[in-house]
């Protein structure tokens, strides 16, 4: 990571791909920021940082000729290993660096054939991760491995870091479990690479292909996912649950209502494949708290709790 | 005056010999040059055949192609680049323009030259098949070029070896 006044800043693969003078602008706004969590370049407007919930304006601006070759660089001057989750809308480079992708899309049979005119370019910086998630541990651990939990939040709280941690800890120590993180992105297995870490990584396999297989041939006793939603990822996640595969997994949504109003969760929830469902949410920190990472709070609901508060949403009580 | 003859036909002798081993060093030298040329753009079709296999089976990245491939390929691309340069580890390139940049340094360029820069000057920029496309033109053109070499270069070196061993030949006679 490139920075000054602390180690976690710009990527070096992201600063070497930028040009020299948006590159140094970064930098120099970069030094206020405790630690950064995005970095969004726009051609023709002035790029932002994302730091501690705030989002900081810096003067760099890119040139649109200068963002296409931004993501030619970033890309390896290679698009084509890049083609299918560039119409997905984003790549990922090395060490989990997730770079969303906005521009031009050319549409042929109903499918983005590619992206052209790039007028943003959101990079997501991944963080080494913080001794956090013991008490999601502890309600796993509680439940006997035999149901799954959900952790929810608004997007950017840092349900991805906290899932992470979560599984380092399950597959390290005594009690070490056989974790399988299903890394569709490629931004959840940074940092899950130690020597001394019971995990098996499945890096890019789509969801429900990468479930089967972890519950199926892998023989995993946990499985990790990232951003679930679908009814796909329902059905696959369903059918772990009935090998007796529990699963953590993470959605976008701020109320356990709103989650399990989505029809793919509310199948889950009512096949019961989660035991709990934990909200997210960070702590407010002290601004001379010399710690780069935030602490979380864990708003912890039952999966009968849940139930009951579903059933009142929907008027049935 | 026997004497002095006979140092004036050692001398002719001598001096005639010289000619015969320059002309004979120089077949030689031209002789290593052309197969030299070949193994450069054998080099150069090994490596996009490479190129062109990495992207149709795995869609890797450019540059993880250049890290993984075998060297010899590498370093025959290189051949007629300065010798300090071989000699030295050699920096590959991370981008196929990067490459053809540092392979333009070479004296053998001409062969399979629009062929290559056309080829780097757009590579990476599109998806799957237009790659592929552009492989395989780039391709059959440094074949193109190797098969003419292959004709061309026999004939070439008949009329150089002909052309020296004439000169020889009159040099010698002026000699004598």
């Amino acid at each position: 990571m490139t920075g000054s006044n602390n180690s976690y800043s710009i990527p070096e693969q992201v600063a070497a791909a930028l040009p020299p003078r948006v590159r140094d602008d970064i930098l120099k706004a970069a030094q206020n920021c405790k630690m950064i969590e995005e970095v969004r370049l726009h051609s023709g407007r002035r790029a932002t940082l994302s730091a501690d919930g705030h989002n900081v304006l810096t003067p760099a601006v890119l040139t649109r000729s200068e963002a296409d070759e931004v993501l030619m660089r970033l890309c390896e001057n290679s698009v084509y290993a890049y083609r299918d989750t560039m119409a997905q809308g984003y790549i990922t480079l090395r060490d989990g660096v997730r770079v969303g992708i906005c521009g031009r899309a050319s549409v042929s049979g109903g499918k983005i054939a590619g992206v052209y005119d790039i007028s943003t370019l959101a990079v997501r910086i991944p963080h080494p991760i913080p001794d956090v998630g013991e008490e999601i541990c502890r309600l796993i651990d509680e439940m006997k491995y035999t149901r799954g939990v959900l952790i929810y939040s608004p997007p950017g709280v840092g349900k991805t870091t906290v899932l992470r941690a979560v599984a380092r800890r399950l597959a390290s120590g005594g009690n070490a479990r056989r974790v399988a993180v299903v890394d569709t992105r490629g931004e959840l297995g940074y940092s899950l690479d130690g020597s001394s870490l019971c995990i098996d990584l499945l890096s890019g396999y789509p969801k429900e292909i990468g479930i089967a297989i972890a519950a199926g041939s892998l023989g995993a006793e946990i499985i990790v996912c990232d951003e679930i939603g679908s009814r796909a990822d329902a059905e696959a996640i369903r059918s772990a649950h009935n090998c007796g595969v529990p699963l953590i997994a993470t959605a976008h949504a701020a109320s356990v209502r709103e989650l399990l109003g989505r029809s793919g969760i509310g199948l889950l929830h009512r096949s019961g494949s989660f035991g709990a469902y934990v909200g997210l949410k960070r702590k407010p920190r002290c601004p001379d708290e010399r710690s780069l990472f935030s602490d979380f709070e864990y708003d912890i609901c039952k999966w009968e709790d849940a139930d009951e508060s579903c059933l009142i949403g929907n008027g049935a009580v | 005056m026997s004497l002095a003859l006979s140092g004036t036909v050692l001398c002719k002798a001598a001096g005639s010999a010289a000619i015969f081993a320059a002309i004979g060093a120089s077949a030689y030298v031209t002789a290593l040059r052309d197969k030299a040329r070949l193994r450069r753009l054998d080099s150069l079709i090994a490596l996009i055949v490479l190129i062109r296999d990495q992207i149709d089976r795995y869609l890797t990245p450019v540059s993880e192609i250049l890290r993984r491939c075998d060297p010899e390929v590498i370093d025959g691309c290189f051949i007629g680049c300065s010798a300090d340069e071989t000699e030295k580890e050699r920096q590959i390139p991370t981008d196929i323009r990067g490459l053809v940049d540092a392979i333009a340094e070479g004296e053998f360029f001409s062969d399979g030259k629009d062929a290559l820069v056309g080829f780097a000057a757009d590579f990476g920029r599109s998806f799957r098949e237009e790659e592929l496309r552009s492989c395989d033109a780039c391709l059959e053109s440094l074949r193109q070029t190797r098969s003419r070499l292959m004709e061309e270069l026999p004939k070439e070196r008949r009329s150089r070896t002909v052309l020296c061993f004439c000169i020889a030949a009159a040099i010698i006679i002026i000699l004598i």
